[in-house]
């Protein structure tokens, strides 16, 4: 009797912590949220020692630093004139504010995560540089994800390789005088291909037309490079197509980034 | 102190190959490393308290998760509950040479499967089973010639012994 009732304790206990670990997991896991002060302060000091192992390492990709640094500096410059440009059509059209304004940090890829679901990078900038959650990060060859977990000096990367449900961007399909409004959810692994879903039956889009984002919805800025259409698929219920998107960008060959945030 | 060094050499080794081999969902490294997650094998014949062997790989997840994941526990979670098959399943079995293989080939699914249990319930990724598959069969080689060159370091006395 006695060890009967036991037995039942123990199953109950095992279930219970069963359970409270599959919370935990939950919790845990979300790619979304932020960064509690003690974790954020050990993603300092491990991103820190993590730079100092691979800094011998890190010789060996020097021929490729010193392209991008300088093919950055170009970049620099043509978003100055931009900016100057934007500022003097603003204030002919008394605009407070557009939706291509976004100020400019650059950074340096120090380490990428080991899981392979993920997707992701970390960043050598974090909050002290102004860095914050779900800011547009680029390269020379366009729009390669969004910041995320930023602690005061590092700053996490998802990266558009992601499959993450939540990753959803509103983007913009350019061509033949044609603009088309679509999502950018999803990549195909099989093919190497962004999906872009939410895009009507009826429209007729080509290979090659341009991908940028749309700036809908005011969280990420207007008119960033994506891709270009490689293939159009129609939907598992035949109401929509699945426009496959080719980057420009080797996500496997990335060593700086620009983060790009909103001025306002 | 020999399970400490393998552990912390694993755990190294898997930041710097991380950084040089390809990475990016659907174009995997056939050399892709997870020393981390085959040193809660390699190390598992060192530790004759098992309890102690728990709370060790327990702290060395969470280490991991500090330096390559920032999805903070995470990882200390599932390693804790690979001990646990582990410890259950090596109670009745010896590991050799032979079922060593064996053995590292599960441990690579058991995580796997686990990562991909837990991240779809949780609908934080679409997985497909062509992805499953991919990730394990990229992560076969270097792992289970690493897992053995271990195995033939630990036992090198007792292999001289035998042949």
């Amino acid at each position: 009797m006695l060890k009967k009732g036991k037995s039942k304790i123990r199953l109950i206990l095992f279930i219970g912590i069963f359970i409270l670990l599959f919370l935990l997991f939950g919790y845990l896991i979300k790619t979304d949220r932020k960064l509690s002060t003690p974790e954020s302060f050990f993603k300092d000091i491990t991103s820190v020692i993590k730079t100092v192992i691979c800094y011998p390492f890190s010789l060996f990709n020097k021929n490729d630093i010193n392209n991008q640094t300088e093919s950055y500096i170009i970049e620099k410059n043509i978003n100055d004139t931009l900016n100057k440009e934007v500022k003097e059509l603003k204030e002919q059209l008394s605009l407070n504010t557009t939706l291509t304004e976004y100020e400019v940090i650059n950074a340096t890829v120090i380490n990428r995560s080991i899981n392979y679901w993920l997707q992701s990078l970390t960043i050598d900038k974090g909050k002290s540089s102004g860095i914050e959650e779900n800011m547009i990060v680029i390269t020379t060859n366009g729009f390669i994800g969004i910041t995320q977990k930023v602690s005061n000096n590092y700053s996490d990367i998802k990266l558009l390789t992601t499959s993450d449900n939540s990753f959803k961007i509103a983007v913009t399909i350019e061509g033949d005088g044609k603009i088309i409004n679509g999502v950018l959810n999803g990549y195909d692994s099989k093919e190497q291909l962004l999906n872009i879903i939410g895009v009507t039956d009826y429209l007729q889009i080509k290979k090659g037309y341009r991908v940028v984002s749309s700036g809908l919805g005011g969280v990420y800025p207007k008119g960033l490079y994506i891709g270009e259409v490689e293939r159009i698929d129609t939907d598992s219920y035949n109401v929509g197509q699945i426009v496959k998107v080719k980057t420009m960008q080797d996500f496997n060959n990335i060593h700086y980034v620009t983060v790009l945030g909103r001025t306002n | 102190m020999k399970k400490y060094i393998i552990l912390v050499i694993s755990l190294v080794l898997d930041g710097i190959l991380s950084n040089y081999l390809k990475y990016i969902n659907g174009d995997l490294s056939i050399f892709t490393s997870m020393f981390s997650i085959i040193s809660l094998l390699i190390v598992y014949p060192l530790f004759n308290n098992k309890k102690k062997y728990l709370i060790v790989i327990s702290i060395y997840g969470l280490i991991y998760d500090l330096f390559y994941t920032s999805l903070f526990l995470y990882n200390s979670l599932l390693f804790f509950l690979i001990g646990v098959i582990l410890k259950s399943i090596l109670k009745r079995i010896k590991l050799n040479y032979n079922n060593n293989i064996f053995f590292l080939i599960i441990i690579i699914i058991i995580y796997e499967t686990l990562q991909v249990i837990i991240l779809s319930f949780f609908n934080v990724i679409k997985i497909d089973l062509y992805n499953y598959f991919y990730k394990i069969k990229n992560s076969l080689l270097i792992n289970i010639i690493y897992g053995e060159l271990w195995w033939i370091i630990l036992n090198y006395k007792k292999m001289k012994k035998t042949y």
